[in-house]
This record gives C-alpha cells, structure tokens and sequence, in this order.
C-alpha cells in the first residue's frame, strides 16, 4: 500500500506492474494486500498484477473474486505487454 | 548425482520456533527432505509442529545425524548461528536470513574456511535437488528432476528461469541460490567447478547482477575450465549509477559492476546471453541445439 502511495506521488505513471514470484512471500498475502490497498488509495490507474510461486492459486482467486479492475497476466512477457498496453490507453 | 543435497540429506532448522521458520520447516519436510529437527536456544526438549528442538546445534547434530542446517534466526543472531553449526561439524549450512551486517559476515566467512562446512547465502533462497531434496524457501512444484544446473544471485530470478526451464521440459540437477549480499560463503565459481564435476549436470545456467565483480571473475573461470553448455542474464541492466537494487550488493559505484561489463565478460567466455529474463529458457533451449 505504501507502495502504491510512493509510486502515485508520481504523476506521470501510467499504469502499475506486480510481479511476484512468492518464494518467501506468500501470493495470497500478498493480494490481500493489493486489494486492501487499491481500496485504499482509490487507484487512478490501470493495475497488471502477475503471481507465482507460493500460494499462487490462492492469491489469484482473492484478485479475481474481489470485483476490482485488477488485470491478471501470466507470466513476465505477458505482464510487460499487458502493462504496455494499459499504460497506452489512458 | 546431483551437486550437496540429495535424498541422504538430513537437515535442521535454527530457529524453528520463529513463524518463517517453522512455515518452511514444514514446506521443506512436505516437498520430501528429511527434516530431522530444529534449534531455538532455551526451548530444548519440546516439540514444535511435529519437530524435536535442541537448545544448541551440537545436541541436535549428536541426536539426529543431521549434515545441514537451514539458518532463520534474526539477523543480530546470524553469526553466532553459523559458528554454532560449523563448530557442530554440520557439512552444509544455508543461511536464508537477509540483512547480516556485512562485517559479521566477513569474520563468519573467516570462520567457517577453516571448518568442514560449506556456507550458502546468507540473503539466499536456499538450495534444491529436485525429486530429493529442498533446503531454502523457493516454491518446490516449479522444479523438475533433470539435468539443468542453475546457480542465481537473485531468488525471484531463480524461480523465473526454473519455471520456464519446466515449461519447456528441461528439469535441474540442483539449484543453488548464493545471495544477493555482497559478502557471502559461496561463490558462482564455487557452484561452477561443483557442476563441472558432476556428470548429472549437462547445461548451466547462471543469473548474475549489477556489483562486485563475482561475474567477471566466473566468466574467466568458465573461459579456461567450463565446457557445458551455458545460459547467462545479469540483473539491473537499467539501474542507474550509484543506486542500490533491491540486493545490498546490486550497486553500480565508480562505473564498476554494471550489467553491460558483465554481460560482455560472459558473452566473451562463450556463455550464450539472455537479454530478457523471460528468454532464458528458450536461450538454453538454442545452446543446447548448438
């Protein structure tokens, strides 16, 4: 969330990447954890969050049940596209 | 074969009581490594998630058997607990801990070249033989038993080229993550004459980053020694001069360290250059075909 907060400061990011390869870190910590924060920080741009690793399956179900406008990529390719993209659109 | 875990690997958690302690004791005993107990001084004699725990390692090491160790203590105590277990006579110690002071890893570096004990990490994601044995805290399901060396000083860039590695049916020997701190037990070359000797390892690959000079040391050792094939992608290719990258080693200072030289050293010794991280599988895939 802190992050998000850091990274908004700037008012020429386009769009925001998470790419997370849960070793440590636990993926569905780590969406709750987004979900809570673009709550939060009523997020004004487009959102490609990729997991992996730890707890993956978990962490993309709280994304995709949480009804926000959060774009799921696969792997890094395809998040760096996705996020392109999006950054593009607005 | 394998290189230092494989299924006659027993090891210890110090520090088993702590949450990430215990989380990965019981994710390293589920991926099939023979946990055989933890050490968290003052809790001796008591049972935590199914473990027994020691007040000292040189107990535990007497009770069990155990040959390696895996260090979750905090870091003001990392030290004293790497001592402990190369006093204990323990083959392998892998520390996962992350923000040593640098001068306490320099004297337990000092420390250990004079035991028995091989250290891996610290600020490392451990070590993994798939099918036999996963010391560290990677995500085991993305591994596959095979012949792909990978030796990384990032972890998440470790998981990223395993995960493809798998995706295109090429399974690893053993995986060996040495950290992302500037002063640690073992180094790419280390793990590079590790994988020359064992027959099981056919192709490597190896994911450097910016600072230091460990890459360019390796990729001079590769030039004269290593004949497999090899894969190799260096971190931070965009980092600007003078700022650190996540790891406390990843820094580019008085234009010493950046990608670009290291990329090149590599590529000079004849290692095949992933540009992207997303394309060192299918890099390897083409080295192979060479």
């Amino acid at each position: 969330m802190h992050a998000f907060k850091i990274i908004l400061k700037d008012k020429n990011v386009k769009a925001i990447l998470v790419n997370i390869f849960g070793g440590i870190m636990k993926c569905d910590v780590i969406a709750e954890g987004i979900v809570a924060a673009v709550k939060e920080v009523a997020l004004r741009v487009p959102l490609v969050v990729r997991l992996q690793g730890t707890h993956f399956e978990e962490g993309k179900k709280i994304l995709a049940d949480s009804g926000l406008q959060v774009i799921a990529a696969e792997d890094l390719r395809d998040a760096a596209e996705k996020v392109v993209a999006a950054s593009k659109v607005t | 074969m394998a290189i230092w875990v494989n299924a006659e690997t027993k090891l210890l958690v110090q520090g088993i009581t702590g949450s990430q302690g215990s989380f990965h004791a019981l994710g390293c005993q589920e991926y099939g490594t023979e946990v055989v107990g933890g050490v968290t001084p003052g809790r001796g004699g008591k049972v935590h998630e199914g473990f027994s725990v020691f007040d000292t390692v040189e107990e535990a090491v007497s009770e069990t058997g155990a040959n390696a160790t895996m260090i979750f203590v905090p870091a003001a105590a990392a030290y004293d607990a790497i001592c402990e277990a190369a006093d204990a006579g323990v083959g392998l110690i892998v520390c996962i801990t992350e923000g040593i002071p640098v001068l306490d890893m320099v004297k337990a570096k000092r420390y250990v070249s004079g035991k028995q004990s091989r250290l891996i990490g610290p600020n490392c994601p451990g070590i993994i033989t798939p099918g036999q044995c996963k010391i560290g805290i990677m995500p085991g399901g993305i591994h596959r038993e095979g012949h792909v060396g990978v030796v990384s000083r990032s972890g998440t860039l470790t998981y990223e080229a395993v995960f493809q590695l798998t995706q295109l049916g090429l399974g690893q020997s053993t995986c060996v993550g040495i950290g992302g701190d500037p002063v640690n037990g073992t180094h790419f070359i280390d793990v590079l004459e590790a994988f020359h000797e064992d027959k099981d390892t056919h192709a490597v690959v190896m994911i450097g980053e910016i600072g230091g000079s460990a890459e360019e040391e390796a990729a001079d050792y590769i030039r004269r020694e290593f004949k497999k094939p090899m894969v190799g992608f260096i971190g931070g290719s965009t980092a600007p001069q003078g700022k650190r990258m996540g790891h406390a080693g990843a820094i580019v200072s008085g234009g010493q360290g950046t990608a670009e030289a290291k990329f090149d050293a590599l590529k000079s010794a004849g290692v095949h250059i992933a540009r992207s991280p997303s394309d060192i599988g299918s890099t390897l895939v083409k080295a192979l075909h060479e």
